[in-house]
């Protein structure tokens, strides 16, 4: 049995007559990376802030490590490290002074060139926050929230806005984090992020959860596999069909429906033995976007 | 609340706050604009001298020379006596008298017809001559009311109002004060929509940084960058102009009290105010809205007493009123007794601006 940090029964949340989140549940294990992938306006942020205790719900049960955020929310911020999304701080502090307020407000063992260097942050320590770029921003956020090295760290949409390069080095401090006990609840509406970063991933859409599982699992499930297109000269395609491999025809290509690595292998395997070589081979692999774009019926709305 | 977070926290606004440009020029530069500028307009440059009241005593008795010797008590007025026979018309021509006072020959028997009669001439062209006329004229008819028929010696009653009628920049040192307070309360109206917006406040909450204790430290930061102002301020009101303040170290000591209460109630209305609005632009509105009609309400630069009745009771109703009053007793007439009664209500005031205000911005952050 798993042990749960996070159980969400049934919760709901409505604005006024809106109702953003219609009724989700999910449960999270301690240590592992658990990403809500969803649109703008998909309830992500609602969701998170309710179980960081900064927002109430409408109804639903929330627990998180045992506790009630709405009732136990100071208790649960000692436990928690949050980066909100659009992070900000006091813009005339530098990086190193505002971990070091954190550090001393929260009575924490870490030293200030400690979270820096977790963060990737080391030469950034004198800089004001106010010339920082987006992904050092982000970084900082990401600093401070390890400041009272939290059971659970909630990550809003920590890339959204970054250029791919900063992008990739925030996944790679959270990458970093991956094994270090903590369990990390991740929202963001980039698919190769989720599929990249998560243990499990749940897809939210209009304050609905409609799949949780892993990221293979859902590829799995709900993508068509991997498809394996080659080409042959005309000898090589007489070889070729002597074989008898399952195929089809797409103009002058040859495309094969893969489940696996295994027969990916062994249909190489065979080639080699028959002493036929395929041309431009390609292998496509459905990614959670395929299946993400399939499932929301394409909507695309980037509000 | 923290006293260590709070000072955690006041140490981390205190280096936002004077990186920051105009942080540094309302805490120092504009003190002194503003005192330089005033210092001009209203002290006279270089010395300080008091207004010169001529006096002409046509009805010499124990009495009359009583109120002359009055005058001269209070300390604001340089009393020049002239003999009876003098034609005053022609002295005040010759001698650019703005004011003079004459005590007519038959004020005594007067007075037993229960009539109080004196002249003043004033000069008409100098506004400030013509209103002192009117409150010496009350100030004497009430004192000599209530204190001869004890069979007492008349004496004058020391007036802030009347004060604010000298020429001495003295009497615009305590106004200043308030105005450096109110810079301070600036600083804060724009810094809540700020934070709220940028959601500085949550990202505070995530230390455990409440609101009373944003708002301690605000109160800490901005009273001893006010005590700094105002050092600056009645350093250069001495050096430059010859002000003349009462100052002990039980004046200044109270003084500092006096500062410290009233930031805590004016920076909880700056939180207050500042919870009206997300945007900074709205909140520069607000502040005008609000500051602006209390400082001319609470007699920084206008006497109250010469306002309508109805604004007079607006006026009672205003921290800041209190707060003139205090530092006008203390530092100008170290007068202890009168300030007590003030201290008390500003502190009430404090302490129900304080909570309330850190109140309803906690649950105003609530999500
Ligand atoms: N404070 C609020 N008041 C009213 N509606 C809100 C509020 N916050 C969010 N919403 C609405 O709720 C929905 C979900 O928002 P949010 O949780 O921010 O989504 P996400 O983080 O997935 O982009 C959106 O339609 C948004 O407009
Ligand atoms: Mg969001």
């Amino acid at each position: 049995m798993p042990d749960t940090v996070i159980k969400i029964t049934d919760l709901r949340k409505s604005y006024g007559k809106f109702e953003a989140v219609k009724g989700i549940s999910f449960e999270i294990y301690r240590g592992e990376i658990f990403s809500i992938l969803g649109h703008n306006g998909a309830g992500k942020t609602t969701t998170l802030e309710i179980i960081e205790g900064q927002r109430n719900r409408s109804s639903g049960q929330v627990e998180v490590l045992g506790m009630d955020p709405e009732t136990r929310r100071t208790e649960i911020f000692r436990h928690v490290g949050i980066l909100p999304q659009d992070f900000n701080f006091l813009e005339l502090i530098n990086c190193g002074e505002a971990i070091d307020f954190y550090i001393k407000s929260l009575d924490a063992r870490d030293t200030v060139d400690g979270i820096l260097e977790r963060v990737d942050l080391l030469d950034k320590k004198d800089s004001l926050i106010k010339n920082l770029s987006g992904g050092e921003k982000h970084k900082l956020g990401l600093g401070l929230a390890l400041v009272n090295d939290p059971e659970i760290l909630f990550l809003d949409e920590p890339t959204t806005g970054l250029d791919p390069v900063a992008r990739r080095s925030v996944w790679k401090i959270i990458e970093k984090l991956k094994g270090s006990g903590k369990s990390i609840v991740l929202t963001t509406h980039y698919l190769e992020e989720a599929q990249k970063l998560a243990d499990r991933v749940c897809i939210m859409d209009r304050g609905i959860i409609t799949i949780t599982a892993t990221p293979d699992e859902i590829i799995h499930k709900y993508g068509k596999g991997s498809v394996l297109r080659l080409s042959f000269d005309e000898d090589d395609m007489n070889g070729f069909l002597r074989l008898g491999l399952l195929h089809r025809r797409s103009g002058d290509f040859i495309e094969m429906d893969i489940s696996s690595m295994d027969e990916f292998f062994s249909i190489i395997e065979r080639f080699k033995e028959a002493r036929i070589s395929p041309q431009n081979l390609t292998l496509t692999r459905d990614t959670l976007e395929d299946i993400f774009i399939g499932l929301m019926g394409g909507d695309t709305n980037e509000a | 609340m923290k006293l260590r977070r709070i000072l955690l926290y006041l140490k981390l606004d205190a280096k936002s706050f004077m990186r920051g440009k105009t942080g540094p020029f309302f805490l120092i530069v504009f003190p002194i604009i503003l005192i330089l500028l005033f210092g001009s307009i209203f002290g006279t440059s270089g010395v300080a001298s008091k207004t010169t009241l001529v006096v002409q005593n046509l009805d010499p008795g124990n009495d009359t020379w009583a109120i002359v010797e009055g005058l001269n008590q209070t300390g604001l007025f340089s009393v020049v006596v002239i003999a009876p026979n003098v034609n005053i018309s022609t002295y005040i021509a010759q001698n650019s008298i703005d004011s003079a006072l004459q005590i007519p020959e038959n004020f005594s028997a007067n007075f037993a017809n229960g009539v109080i009669s004196l002249t003043y001439y004033s000069n008409p062209s100098n506004p400030i001559a013509s209103a002192l006329g009117q409150t010496l004229a009350n100030d004497i008819a009430q004192s000599y009311n209530s204190n001869l028929a004890g069979g007492k010696s008349v004496s004058l009653v020391n007036r802030p109002v009347l004060a604010k009628f000298t020429k001495t920049i003295d009497y615009y040192i305590p106004g200043f004060i308030g105005f450096t307070i109110l810079s301070g309360v600036f600083a804060l109206i724009y810094q809540v929509p700020n934070y709220r917006e940028k959601k500085i406040f949550r990202q505070l909450s995530f230390v455990g940084l409440t609101k009373s204790e944003w708002l301690a430290a605000s109160v800490i930061f901005f009273t001893l960058s006010t005590f700094l102002s105002d050092l600056i301020l009645v350093g250069i009101g001495y050096a430059v102009f010859g002000a003349n303040l009462s100052l002990t170290i039980r004046s200044i000591l109270l003084s500092a009290l006096v500062i410290f209460l009233g930031m805590i109630s004016f920076l909880s209305i700056g939180l207050l105010a500042g919870l009206l609005t997300k945007e900074e632009n709205s909140a520069s509105l607000i502040g005008n809205v609000i500051f602006y009609p209390m400082l001319f309400l609470s007699g920084v630069f206008f006497p109250i007493s010469d306002m309508p009745a109805f604004l007079q009771v607006v006026s009672e109703f205003l921290p800041l009123t209190y707060f003139i009053k205090a530092l006008d007793n203390l530092i100008l007439f170290n007068d202890i007794q009168v300030v007590i009664l003030p201290i008390i209500i500003m502190a009430v005031i404090a302490v129900l601006l304080f909570f309330s205000a850190s109140y309803i911005a906690t649950k105003k952050e609530r999500l």
